[in-house]
């Protein structure tokens, strides 16, 4: 027992510097993550990130500026925004579309689509709302790691997905490539339990 | 450079502690030996906590999930805190059998 302990101990220290003092997470999340593939599309839709304090955490900050420069850029005519809707104040959604609208995206070109809390959810929600108005090909706002997970989703609905991914630079620091190393783990995970649950 | 005043940061401590050791309390080398083997199983209990936190965590949001029929984010079990309290235990373990 304490041999397999020692075993383990040693493999986990062994992984923990590989992982705080050396490129690989780096190298892993550059290899998994997708690429930004920017084309012409129907609609952008940026996916949510949740909400820290009644306000938009950085990740969903980041995705929906991404989303809203796309759309002046003039890639896609709509700019649909997706989130969680918590039981009292302004959802997520709601939060962005005003942000969209105040750096000057047409009312009319906003979509929400809130009471959301999963990709799986956010992509049957975002076909419901963008099915009877012709949307075929989206240009997905997240994060490059979620998005391979969140493209394959999208594509399961129908769509034809243009992966626009939202990143920012973690940094090389130990604690950066600590972090990425985690992000990559949880979107592994993720990336498993959606094909168990046959999602994609 | 950030790395490397990292490993020498950690090198110049350790060295340190090794010399107060073996210099000023008399600690032995056979001695060292073990506690290395304490210090890598402590942290492969450590690891055996962390799964089984995980998998209960998990468990009880599924449950959670059922009973309640909302959602609970699965992201909740994510936390760093979870991997230090892990580790505690681990360490903790391995000397409560140290000392039977």
């Amino acid at each position: 027992m304490l041999l397999a302990c020692r075993i383990i101990g040693a493999v986990a220290l062994s992984a923990l510097a590989a992982a705080t003092l050396t490129p690989l997470p780096k190298w892993l999340a550059s290899h998994y993550a997708e690429r930004p593939r920017l084309e012409l599309a129907d609609a952008i839709v940026v996916l949510g990130s949740g909400l820290l304090n009644d306000s938009l955490g950085d990740p969903s900050l980041q995705r929906v500026i991404h989303g809203i420069r796309l759309q002046r850029r003039g890639l896609a005519p709509l700019l649909v925004v997706t989130g969680e809707t918590p039981p009292a104040g302004p959802s997520e959604p709601e939060i962005r579309a005003r942000l969209a609208r105040d750096l000057g995206v047409p009312p009319a070109a906003i979509i929400t689509v809130g009471g959301v809390h999963t990709t799986h959810e956010e992509a049957i929600a975002a076909d419901a709302a963008l099915r009877p108005r012709g949307v075929r090909s989206v240009l997905l706002v997240s994060s490059s790691l979620h998005l391979v997970r969140a493209r394959k989703v999208f594509e399961r609905e129908g769509f034809q997905v243009f992966p626009a991914p939202a990143d920012n630079s973690r940094g090389s620091a130990a604690d950066g490539r600590l972090a990425v190393t985690r992000a990559l783990a949880r979107e592994l995970a993720g990336y498993v339990y959606y094909r168990l649950m046959g999602y994609f | 450079m950030h790395d490397v005043a990292f490993v020498i940061l950690v090198g110049l401590t350790s060295l340190a502690a090794y010399l107060l050791g073996a210099r000023r309390f008399g600690l032995s080398r056979p001695g060292l030996r073990a506690a290395t083997r304490g210090t890598l199983e402590a942290v492969g209990l450590g690891v055996l906590f962390l799964v089984a936190n995980l998998a209960l965590a998990a468990l009880a949001v599924a449950l959670a999930r059922a009973v309640r029929g909302g959602f609970v984010p699965v992201y909740a079990i994510d936390d760093l805190a979870l991997l230090a309290v892990s580790l505690l235990q681990g360490f903790f373990f391995r000397w409560w059998r140290d000392r039977g």
